[in-house]
């Protein structure tokens, strides 16, 4: 495929304005993105040279560790498994459901999504208690409260929100046309399981590894119920240690894993992007499943609900009274305002990095090849890491007025979830008919003009999605910024954080729900302009859509 | 319509980038500043910070630590940052990390003449660092669950068979004060004892959590038994008005005593503003200030003779356990190592 | 004029021009005709400025516009292209769609050529509507008269009539026609339907695996 805006004018050998300012952003991608990364494993090499390797590399793959790996990737692949395939329930349910339904689902798990997994395991540890207090009463044997199967189930329902999204992108992905071909001649239930689910399985499979990365390095909600996995053991190495290099080694067998399902994925987001409309929701004749499935994708529904009034209620009974969310709000006025501004700052600098990178994740060749391996390798370094490679590269005296400013937890925030943003608009890139993008190219007078006035109106509702997930995703971080914040600037998620450690649960609820509330609105943009998009999608099965007289 | 959302989206980062400006735009009043590391908890160490504010002109900008990282991440920051210090003064809530900052040369010397009243043992040798107050290891007890007959009386109750596993609870002992503990239990029984008890610990299934407040939530919901935790965390589920008790363990005679972990204070190598610092931690080891701490809650074990009473240990005297703090630093990293492996497998 | 020297263009092993040459003078109007897959498009492309030839000179107007040290970015060839899916951009209506190839003109020049050019289409009603709210013979008009607006003397088409039926089909392609010859532009016109070769050329081309057999 040709790529966008890639033009060289070279009329007299000099390349052009828009390659200049393109080499220019991706050198800064991999200055601020990789450059921490990069500076960690440059500092192991000079360990590993000069003779004093972490002890780690000794323990690397002994049984345990194997043994820890393999428990941490069942769980992991367990929790992703019940969620795509929850996902898939709750997915074909809304097709049957009205327009608003859809929209106020959609809108809910992009809220809950950014959620912290240790607010979600200490409400769900709070429901299974009260509900063992229940049980005892009745005479009933209690749930269990520690253990893989309550680790699991927390797991779950954390993820939860997301494999729901995901599952929901891959089968709207899918050509209504390929289905409505099926549904001339067989029952929708053969259609379901012949046709669409095929045709969506690469994209589901990559929101399958997708889960299993996020799942594999986390450690906040196994660890509470009793839980051991791999992701703590690398924190315990950290921790024993203090060695950045010894936890890079500990993370190693991690590391290899999550790049692996990465790059898996990597396929499963090519094809999403190949295929038409995925905004498309509604049906205009709804398909007909069978009573089980029906019952089945109610009772996925159910659980979407019953996670949604567990953290709701949980968070509301818990923050008291509208006073006390009022109080705590302004106590922690500074805190908010700093959150935002690094919201801002971090949406700002990672969307002109992203649109630079997705073009060169476009290409067929084997640059195209690198550049997916570099922006996955952020993807799967711990958070604490990431903010100790980012000291090592600005903690010097030639970059002061950078250092010890509000820019690094800026910077920890563009540097941990640029890639998610350069996926979003490849995927947008490629859902845009390539004739559009060569039409302007015919058609241009002025290349400052035909950036404004074509390409990034095509772009557009991808611009919206990856600043609403940058968004979200920086107001919930906390391991690199808290590593880099400077000197009197709290962010809210560390706030929550300090709150939770001391039981303040009134004031962590307050603030949880402001941070819900903030995703929410995000949400809200996200879900209004796909929706809109779909009046002027521009995209390929429109295009062919309008072929037809 | 896409062109319409390019304007909404252009106007929504124009408005971003003026409120940045606008949020970054503050205006330097000239007065001095010091930088403070801490690891103690900000709902203790705010109100300290406010009052030196107020009585020195001098404007705090705190860094604080949280429960997540495990007490890892600030001083791995402060080592990343030795050559380019941004920090004046650290405040740990522990001083294993301290005396590891000091090997690390990330420290300065300093002896603060308000410390003259502290006692030797609180002192660093070399004169980098100053303890005061503590908090100890304690029992926290839900007494709905145990009746005073039923309270364990010391940490080698945990093996009692009367208790079951799941019914008591730890913080991972690979991190914070209770890697310290064990630290400390490593260096007074000898190695191979104190790994058959934590091994034992693990084979009895104790609860391992996340934190010493994960252990009071859990011990003040009833879903434990009892668990060790820090007095300061005891405290709060006291003052919170759970239905718990404290129990020091280890005080009877011939007993190892309870672990009681110092505050410790230092000057940062190189700091940016020394002066402002060295005020600083004269305000901090001053006796007003620890007078100060132990009625906030933070200090149930103060260095020095005080008049303030811990309400929640009811004028019980802590008779600490006799350890070396530089052999437990020096055998924490073998420690932590060590139940790794015995508790995350 | 056009001129191709030598044009070799490669996908992998799949050879989608193989030492092309060929001389289009002026007002020519030219059909290249050929099975799918035969690199007809490609070649369009080349000429356009949209693909760059692995091997070959591409000449237009007397200026070299591609080779191997030059290469001429598409809007500044002089060309007006008409692509197979229209290619009209979706958050414009159709007078913006037409008039972004009018930029750099004086708005009010601007203005009357995109009447002139709305009602030689008879397409002055669809002015202010979006791509969305046309049929596809009218999304075709709208890509002819943006392909026509700046005075292009050269005027690609890449199979514009696709999955038109017949009658939608010969009104449009005298439209072409007659446009074409009125527009003084030399032209090449891909199709692989020779009765559409056969109204808007005067000479077909046949071009097969990447070479041009002449008809």
């Amino acid at each position: 495929m040709a790529v966008p805006f890639l033009s060289f004018s070279v009329t007299s050998r000099r390349p052009g304005l828009v390659s200049v300012i393109n080499t220019i952003v991706l050198a800064l991608f991999l200055i601020i993105v990789i450059g921490p990364l990069a500076g960690l494993a440059v500092d192991l090499a000079r360990l590993v040279l000069s003779g004093t390797a972490p002890a780690a590399f000794a323990s690397l793959f002994s049984d345990r560790r194997i043994w820890l790996l393999v428990q941490s990737l069942l769980l992991a692949a367990a929790v992703a498994a019940a969620g795509i395939g929850t996902g898939i329930l709750v997915a074909t349910a809304l097709w049957r459901k009205p327009a608003g339904i859809t929209f106020a689902v959609l809108l809910m798990v992009l809220a809950l999504a950014p959620v912290p997994p240790y607010i979600h395991a200490l409400t769900w540890s709070q429901a299974i208690a009260t509900l063992n207090r229940g049980l005892t009463a009745l005479g009933s044997a209690p749930l269990p409260a520690t253990g893989w199967t309550v680790s699991f189930w927390v797991e779950f329902m954390a993820m939860l929100p997301v494999a729901i999204f995901l599952s929901y992108i891959a089968l709207a992905s899918v050509d209504r046309t390929l289905v409505e071909a099926a549904r001339m001649v067989r029952p929708d239930a053969d259609v379901l399981h012949a046709i669409i689910l095929p045709l969506a399985a690469p994209t589901l499979s990559a929101a399958f590894g997708f889960l299993v990365v996020l799942s594999c390095t986390d450690y906040s909600v196994p660890s509470l119920f009793g839980s051991d996995t791999y992701a703590l053991d690398i924190f315990s190495t950290y921790s024993a240690s203090g060695s950045a290099a010894g936890a890079l080694v500990a993370a190693i067998p991690l590391l290899i894993v999550t790049l692996s399902v990465m790059t898996w994925c990597r396929l499963g987001i090519r094809r999403l992007a190949q295929t038409p409309n995925w905004t498309a929701g509604s049906w205009d004749t709804p398909p007909e499943f069978p009573a089980l499935i029906r019952m089945a994708q109610e009772g996925a529904l159910a659980l979407l609900g019953i996670q949604v009034v567990v953290i709701f209620m949980g968070l509301v009974l818990a923050a008291g009274s509208l006073q006390r969310i009022a109080t705590t709000v302004q106590f922690s006025a500074r805190e908010i305002q700093n959150s935002f501004l690094v919201v801002a700052c971090t949406i700002l600098i990672a969307l002109p990095l992203a649109l630079a990178v997705s073009r060169e994740l476009l290409r067929e060749d084997r640059y195209g090849s690198l550049w997916w391996g570099i922006i996955l390798v952020p993807l799967a370094v711990p958070a604490p890491l990431v903010g100790i490679g980012l000291i090592s590269l600005w903690n010097n005296p030639a970059f002061s007025p950078v250092y010890g400013t509000f820019l690094m937890p800026v910077f920890a925030s563009v540097c941990r979830f640029t890639p998610f943003a350069a996926v979003i608009l490849f995927v947008q890139i490629r859902s845009v008919d390539p004739a559009l993008f060569d039409a302007a190219r015919v058609f241009s007078r002025d290349t400052l003009h035909t950036s404004c006035r074509i390409f990034l109106p095509l772009l557009a509702p991808g611009l919206f999605v990856a600043s609403a997930v940058l968004g979200a995703l920086t107001l919930g971080e906390l391991g690199a910024t808290l590593i880099v914040t400077p000197p009197g600037f709290g962010t809210l998620a560390i706030k929550i954080y300090n709150y939770l450690h001391y039981g303040a649960a009134p004031e962590v609820a307050g603030l949880c729900l402001v941070m819900v509330t903030a995703t929410l609105l995000a949400g809200l943009c996200i879900v209004t302009a796909l929706l809109r998009q779909r009046r002027t999608p521009g995209t390929i099965a429109q295009i062919s859509q309008e072929s037809i007289p | 319509m896409a062109d319409r959302n390019l304007k909404i989206f252009i106007l929504v980062a124009i408005v971003l980038a003026l409120a940045a400006a606008v949020l970054l735009v503050q205006p330097g009043d000239g007065r001095k500043t010091v930088v403070v590391y801490t690891s103690v908890d900000q709902v203790y160490s705010e109100p300290v910070f406010r009052d030196f504010e107020n009585r020195t002109g001098i404007i705090v900008l705190p860094v604080y630590d949280v429960e997540a990282t495990k007490t890892t991440g600030l001083v791995n920051r402060l080592i990343a940052e030795k050559n380019n210090p941004q920090a004046d003064v650290f405040w740990s809530a522990e001083f294993s990390q301290m005396i590891l900052l000091k090997n690390q040369s990330v420290l300065a010397r300093y002896q603060s003449p308000s410390a003259g009243d502290i006692p030797a043992q609180f002192h660093d040798r070399d004169g980098f660092w100053t303890g005061v107050g503590g908090r100890g290891r304690v029992f926290l007890v839900n007494t709905d669950l145990l009746k005073p007959a039923q309270y364990p009386e010391s940490v080698f109750d945990m093996m009692d068979p009367r208790y079951p596993g799941p019914s008591m609870g730890i913080a991972y002992p690979m991190f914070g004060t209770t890697a310290t503990q064990a630290a400390a239990l490593y260096s007074t029984l000898g190695r191979e004892k104190a790994h058959e008890f934590f091994a034992n610990l693990s084979r009895k299934g104790v609860r391992v959590v996340d934190g010493n407040s994960v252990v009071k939530d859990l011990v003040s919901s009833g879903q434990l038994s009892f668990g060790l935790t820090d007095t300061d965390d005891a405290c709060t589920a006291i003052a919170s008005g759970n239905h718990v008790a404290v129990v020091v363990p280890d005080q009877r005679a011939g007993e190892i005593g309870t672990l009681v972990i110092p505050d410790t204070i230092a000057l940062i190598n190189g700091a940016p503003h020394p002066d402002e610092g060295k005020v600083f931690i004269d305000y901090l080891l001053s006796r007003d200030t620890e007078s100060s701490l132990v009625r906030s809650g933070w200090i149930q074990v103060p260095s020095r003779d005080l008049p303030e009473k811990v309400p929640c240990l009811n004028g019980t005297t802590i008779r600490p356990m006799v350890v070396s703090y530089q052999d437990v630093f020096e055998g924490i990293e073998m420690t932590k190592t060590d139940l790794a492996e015995i508790f995350i497998r | 004029m056009i001129e191709l020297n030598g044009i070799r263009k490669l996908f992998g092993t799949v050879v989608a021009a193989n030492c092309v040459s060929l001389s289009i003078p002026d007002l020519a109007r030219i059909a290249l005709t050929g099975p799918s897959g035969s690199g007809k498009t490609t070649l369009l492309r080349i000429i356009a400025g949209l693909e760059v030839p692995d091997e070959g000179t591409v000449t237009l107007d007397g200026r070299i516009v591609s080779d191997p040290g030059i290469r001429v970015p598409p809007a500044e060839r002089g060309i007006g292209f008409v692509f197979q899916t229209a290619a009209l951009w979706p958050h414009m209506t159709v007078s913006e769609n037409i008039l972004f190839a009018l930029q750099g003109t004086p708005p009010a020049e601007a203005e009357k050529r995109l009447d002139g050019l709305l009602d030689r289409m008879s397409a002055t009603h669809l002015r202010d509507r979006y791509p969305d709210q046309i049929s596809g013979g009218e999304a075709r008009r709208v890509a002819l008269a943006r392909a026509l607006a700046p005075n292009p003397s050269i005027l690609l088409f890449d199979e514009p009539l696709t999955n038109l039926d017949d009658e939608l089909r010969e009104d449009l392609l005298t439209l072409i026609d007659e446009n074409v010859r009125a527009s003084s532009a030399c032209m090449i016109y891909v199709t692989h339907n020779r009765h559409e070769a056969a109204v808007v050329a005067g000479t077909v081309l046949n071009y097969r695996k990447g070479e041009i057999l002449a008809v």
